[in-house]
């Protein structure tokens, strides 16, 4: 790297001193032997008292001024920094300091100065990203009820019309509830390094379970189940990994047609646990398989109503939280597969 | 007509459970807390009861726990806005016969209390009633069209289980746990070995069917209904 520039810290103050003392002496010696040659200073002179004192003075004056005028440029950029910090403080995320310092050490500082504030901005955005997202996640359905019920009011209305906009209003207070139970959720995960409650459990069954809870969403849509469950004897949070189970099979039901099939597979081998859910449905993009795994991500814009992009975000922090893996294969219209696996 | 007892301090969704609830054919008393759904329970008779968990005074699973103390049967419905798990599992331990979890779904807690009114209801007749089919629990005894048929004790424990559910799927772990024992020795297949059995000794009957959903357990469904 080009560091021609950059000193280092130590260096500079013991040249700075060097230098302050140097010119210090020469002035100093020009100036005795000024005086000499004036005649204010004989050598002769009886006492050398008054002339040594005269010239330490002298020379303490000259130091004290060169220090003031070279301190300024080393203390110049700690200044500044100091400055910058103040208003980093109030909350000024854009301020920048110079990074071509002549000094080694504040050059680094103010590097390091300028990452922290890229950092904190970047939370900031994150925080505010958060905040609109959740007001905007609950203004939809509140509007959409809102409206419907305004709807409702007025008299000349159909049983068939009265009917779909409470049905209408139904899926929105539902979805309503979601997000706030998902939302509890994820700030309770966020909020803990390492899961706590765990015991043995049969995953097997759980898988089971789940279809069972779900079975409502997948007769409905007449969808055929391939399941493969070998048994398996599970240490962790039972009821965290069966959130991970609903949400993934609530997936794979939710995008995939009528008739279409899901396939479950679960099994053991020596070192890990896997399973993986597959499915026939619309799939995901390589583009938006990169960002399935965000807070209210959702890629399939005609469905937003039915989600609210919230339930692979909970699977993902679960999966990561019990030390597995997570991961997605998807090609657009021919199917998806989540597949999980945890080491053993 | 049934009488249900709705405890909830809240009187907006007071009112809408009565309200459901006597739209569907109960006739309901509401309470606004532990203390006076006690009251209730001491001057009127009571076939279940709802109740909020958390309320002033004396809350759900207090209230609950109360109960059964004081040796009173009757199905409880819980109805709270946790869902964690513990809290699920306080709630049954406490006594409790079904939770529901706010904001909970009205046709639901219908459909929900219908069945805790049957199964009690199976449960002090002890026997159960599917077209012509009567099985009755303290003999073990099937009557098909007033025939009597005596079942092994687990087919029975089996049939009856699947029947007191008509339509819901049961998976082969959780008839095994039930009726042979958490830490029973047989494997899964034993209960393929008995639905089996109970197949073909059922053949004939006109009432219900046991169903295989592949890969996750059995069912039975009314036939022609
Ligand atoms: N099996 C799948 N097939 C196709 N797309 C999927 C599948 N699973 C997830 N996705 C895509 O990923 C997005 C994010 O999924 P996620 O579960 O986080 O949200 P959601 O299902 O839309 O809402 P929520 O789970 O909060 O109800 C979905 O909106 C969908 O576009
Ligand atoms: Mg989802």
């Amino acid at each position: 790297m080009f560091r021609k520039s950059n000193i280092n810290l130590w260096l500079t103050f013991v040249l700075t001193v060097f230098f302050i003392m140097l010119f210090s002496t020469i002035l100093i010696g020009i100036i005795a032997i000024l005086m000499i040659h004036l005649g204010y200073l004989a050598p002769t002179d009886k006492s050398p008292i008054t002339p040594m004192f005269l010239l330490l003075l002298l020379s303490t004056c000259v130091g004290t001024i060169f220090s003031m005028l070279s301190g300024n440029v080393i203390l110049k950029p700690i200044r500044k920094f100091s400055k910058a910090i103040n208003l980093v403080a109030k909350g000024d995320f854009t301020i920048q300091l110079e990074e071509n310092q002549k000094i080694h050490e504040i050059n680094e500082m103010a590097k390091n100065f300028n990452k922290m504030v890229a950092e904190l901005s970047s939370i900031e955005t994150l925080r505010n990203d958060f905040i609109t997202n959740v007001s905007h996640e609950f203004k939809t359905p509140l509007s959409t009820i809102d409206g419907y019920v305004t709807l409702l009011q007025s008299e000349d209305l159909t049983t068939e019309q009265k009917q779909s906009y409470i049905n209408i209003i139904m899926g929105s207070t539902r979805q309503l509830s979601n997000l706030t139970s998902n939302i509890l959720k994820i700030s309770k995960l966020e909020n803990q390094d390492r899961i706590l409650i765990k015991k043995l459990f049969s995953l097997d069954e759980q898988i089971r379970q789940s279809l069972l809870l779900l079975e409502n969403k997948w007769n409905e849509k007449n969808i055929n189940l391939e399941l493969e469950l070998s048994p398996i004897i599970f240490y962790g949070n039972e009821e965290l990994m069966m959130q991970v189970f609903i949400n993934l099979i609530d997936n794979a039901i939710k995008f995939t047609p009528k008739n279409g099939e899901i396939k479950i597979n679960a099994y053991k081998t020596d070192y890990a646990v896997s399973i993986s859910i597959s499915d026939n449905g619309i799939g995901i993009s390589p583009e938006m398989q990169r960002h399935i795994f965000e807070k209210f991500y959702q890629s399939d814009k005609s469905r937003l109503s039915e989600g609210n992009g919230l339930g692979l975000t909970l699977v993902k922090h679960i999966v990561d939280l019990s030390g597995g893996k997570i991961k997605v294969d998807s090609k657009l219209t021919i199917g998806t597969t989540f597949t999980i696996t945890f080491p053993i | 007509m049934f009488t249900i007892l709705v405890v909830e301090d809240d009187d907006n969704l007071r009112k809408l459970f009565c309200t459901v609830l006597n739209k569907n054919g109960y006739q309901t008393i509401d309470a606004k807390d532990g203390y006076e759904a006690l009251d209730c329970m001491d001057k009127n008779y009571v076939d279940l009861l709802i109740s909020d968990v958390m309320m002033p005074n004396m809350d759900g699973y207090e209230l609950t726990r109360e109960l059964r103390a004081a040796h009173y049967e009757i199905p409880i419905l819980l109805i709270t806005v946790k869902e964690s798990f513990q809290d699920k599992q306080k709630g049954f331990l406490s006594g409790t016969d079904d939770y529901m979890v706010k904001p909970i779904d009205v046709n639901e807690m219908v459909l929900r209390v219908e069945a805790l009114l049957r199964r009690a209801q199976i449960i002090t007749e002890r026997k159960l009633t599917i077209g012509s089919t009567i099985l009755e629990y303290d003999t073990l005894t099937v009557f098909q069209n007033k025939l009597p048929i005596l079942l092994p004790q687990k087919e029975f424990y089996l049939l009856y289980k699947l029947a007191s559910y008509p339509n819901k799927i049961f998976t082969r772990q959780s008839i095994m746990d039930e009726i042979w024992g958490m830490d029973s020795e047989s494997d899964e297949r034993t209960v393929d070995v008995h639905v089996n059995r109970l197949r073909d000794r059922f053949k004939e009957n006109q009432d219900f069917d046991i169903i295989t959903v592949r890969g996750l357990g059995y069912k039975v469904v009314k036939k022609n209904v």
